[in-house]
């Protein structure tokens, strides 16, 4: 048999996961609730997206890397996916990711995010 | 001007040092009256007087070498009344010359240091018409007299401007004192309150500093503002010319701004330069009923101005985010209603929702939409902002560092950073909302709608000029104001308070 140390992190509890690949853990906390955003507790810009979030009704479920043993690593996975730039705050809608600050602003602005929204059952009306 | 001793005209001497100065002044009052004449002549009720002075003449003439000084004094206070008059020394020197001297010395005892014009200033003051009566009461109400003549040279301690005159004469031209005299003509009733008379001429030497203390400070104003345009123009050439590389971005240690501020000031500059043109030709475009292509391509142009000059600040946060966050590359009413170095959306839209008419029932519904999402995505900004404001506070009152070791000092650094990205944010939204107009509008409505917000802002840049150019009304033809000149804004209501003096 042969270690795929990284595919097996599917498999195994995250728990027990010692050299998982970071990403595949933010895809997987990603799909578990309709609306997922990836924090640090004491980012500002955070807490500014938590806020409009709540303000439109929606409850999201927030991760603080900071408070996570392997947040560090996740921190860089989530640069690297995002092109650059900060790693927090990024909002995942459905399991699908939206981006940063700036594409979820963007997106609220033209009008697309209420939908999105909706369609993943993290708004009613 | 030493004039004769007073024992020479033969009076017994009343014994204050102070009497040459009376004496000097008599002389001093013969050049004035000129002038004097020359304003108040026209009001003054001459044969009146004349007849009152004929009187006195006689009278002291008559009295001069036998009285004590007291008596002297009272009678002289008469006679000095009508020095008074600038014009009657002219005409009737002979007669009440003499005993004016000592009259005016003798009352100089109560008066203050500054006594040298109070008798001509009692002449143009004009209280000379209660005066007059009296003098040709003189010999009966001596006490009454004197206790007012020096009620009166106590009170007209310096007020000695030759235009202050004729109080009791209500036409002089451009009197200074104009709603005192009206206050002390209702004085002009023979009963003269000595305790109304005193007030009233502290109230006018209080007055007169007033005027003199705000005409200085006026001067200094005027020159002040002259030489800050001159200033502001020498550093407006500076910058443009990129002299000014004060620090190097570190915000300007000598008040200088720092080299990207200075870059984006002309940038800006430029941009709004450029920004004219663009409305000039949606301005012609609209008039001229261009097809909607054509229309499209000017409003394009348009929006893509409007991304530039939000990429170019995007530059100069990097550069200088406290210039760009506080405003100081907007004019003083901009910066007063700035929402995190900018406008803020949803005002914008309020502002276009008015002049878009007709707009159908979708797009009404997009924009209201669109006002409540920008409303909701500044809100958000506007709370992490706070947050940011919060955790900085903590970090800088904290004299002992709380994270990891770091001084407070760096961390605070640190967290300052954060700005720029507040700053960004603010721009992506503002630049959002205007894309997303043009979505839900027509291109003639697009255009309409870049026409009004480029008016808008360019009335409110006109507003800081306007402001900071307006005219101080209150100031002018205000003398009456006893107000310090520090009260300048106050000058309009203050001046009500003292029309019913």
């Amino acid at each position: 048999m042969h270690y795929q140390t990284e595919s097996l992190g599917s498999y195994l509890p995250a728990a027990t996961m010692v050299g998982g690949d970071p990403l595949e853990r933010i895809e997987r906390l990603a799909s578990e609730n309709a609306v997922v955003i990836f924090s640090i507790s004491t980012c500002c810009m955070c807490h500014a997206i938590k806020r409009l979030f709540c303000g439109m009704g929606v409850n999201p479920t927030v991760y603080e890397l900071d408070e996570d043993p392997r947040g560090n690593e996740m921190e860089k996975a989530l640069t690297r996916l995002l092109g650059g730039g900060a790693a927090v705050p990024v909002v995942f809608i459905g399991g699908k990711l939206v981006g940063a600050m700036d594409r979820v602003m963007a997106s609220h602005i033209n009008g697309s995010l209420v939908p999105l929204l909706k369609e993943a059952g993290a708004l009613w009306l | 001007m030493a004039g004769r001793r007073v024992g020479d005209s033969g009076l017994p001497d009343p014994g204050p040092s102070s009497l040459h100065i009376p004496y000097s002044v008599h002389h001093g009052i013969n050049p004035p009256p000129t002038s004097f004449m020359n304003h108040e002549g026209s009001a003054f009720d001459f044969r009146e007087l004349e007849e009152a002075i004929a009187l006195q003449g006689v009278e002291i003439s008559n009295s001069d070498d036998a009285k004590a000084p007291l008596f002297t004094a009272s009678r002289s206070a008469a006679a000095a009344t009508l020095e008074m008059f600038p014009s009657w020394p002219m005409r009737f020197h002979p007669t009440p010359r003499g005993s004016s001297k000592s009259g005016g010395e003798s009352n100089e005892e109560s008066a203050s240091g500054v006594n040298s014009h109070s008798i001509s200033s009692k002449g143009t003051e004009g209280y000379v018409e209660p005066e007059s009566p009296m003098s040709s009461r003189n010999t009966s109400s001596d006490q009454q007299m004197m206790q007012q003549q020096q009620q009166l040279e106590v009170a007209n301690d310096g007020s000695r401007t030759p235009t202050a005159g004729g109080l009791l004469h209500q036409q002089p031209p451009a009197k200074p004192t104009t709603e005192k005299r009206k206050g002390a003509g209702s004085m002009s009733d023979k009963v003269l309150d000595a305790k109304t008379l005193r007030r009233l001429a502290q109230n006018r030497e209080a007055a007169r500093k007033s005027r003199l203390r705000k005409k200085a400070y006026v001067q200094q104003l005027e020159s002040s503002r002259i030489k800050l345009a001159q200033l502001e123009q020498d550093l407006q050439r500076a910058r443009a010319q990129g002299l000014l590389l004060g620090g190097g971005g570190n915000g300007g240690a000598c008040g200088n701004i720092s080299s990207g501020a200075a870059i984006f000031d002309m940038e800006y500059a430029r941009w709004l330069d450029d920004n004219h043109r663009h409305m000039l030709e949606l301005r012609t475009g609209l008039q001229a009923h261009l097809s909607d292509g054509d229309l499209r391509v000017i409003v394009d142009g348009c929006i893509a101005h409007y991304d530039e000059i939000f990429r170019l600040k995007g530059v100069a946060a990097r550069a200088d985010v406290f210039h760009l966050i506080t405003g100081m590359w907007t004019t003083p009413a901009e910066r007063c209603f700035l929402w995190m170095g900018g406008f803020r959306p949803s005002d914008l839209i309020k502002v276009l929702t008015t002049q878009l008419d007709p707009l159908t029932e979708q797009q009404v519904m997009g924009i209201y939409s669109l006002q409540h999402s920008s409303q909701q995505a500044e809100e958000a900004l506007s709370q992490g902002l706070e947050q940011l404001q919060k955790s900085l506070i903590d970090t800088i009152s904290n004299s002992v560092s709380v994270n990891e070791g770091m001084h407070p000092m760096a961390l605070a650094l640190s967290k300052l950073t954060n700005l720029e990205g507040f700053l960004r944010q603010a721009d992506n939204l503002r630049q959002q909302t205007l894309h997303q107009l043009c979505r839900i509008l027509t291109v003639r409505q697009a255009a309409r709608c870049f026409l009004v917000i480029g008016e808008y802002y360019g009335r409110l840049r006109a507003l800081s000029f306007l402001w900071a150019s307006r005219p101080r009304e209150t100031l002018i033809g205000d003398d009456n104001s006893c107000q310090t000149t520090t009260d300048l804004p106050m000058l309009q209501p203050s001046q009500n308070h003292f029309t019913n003096f």
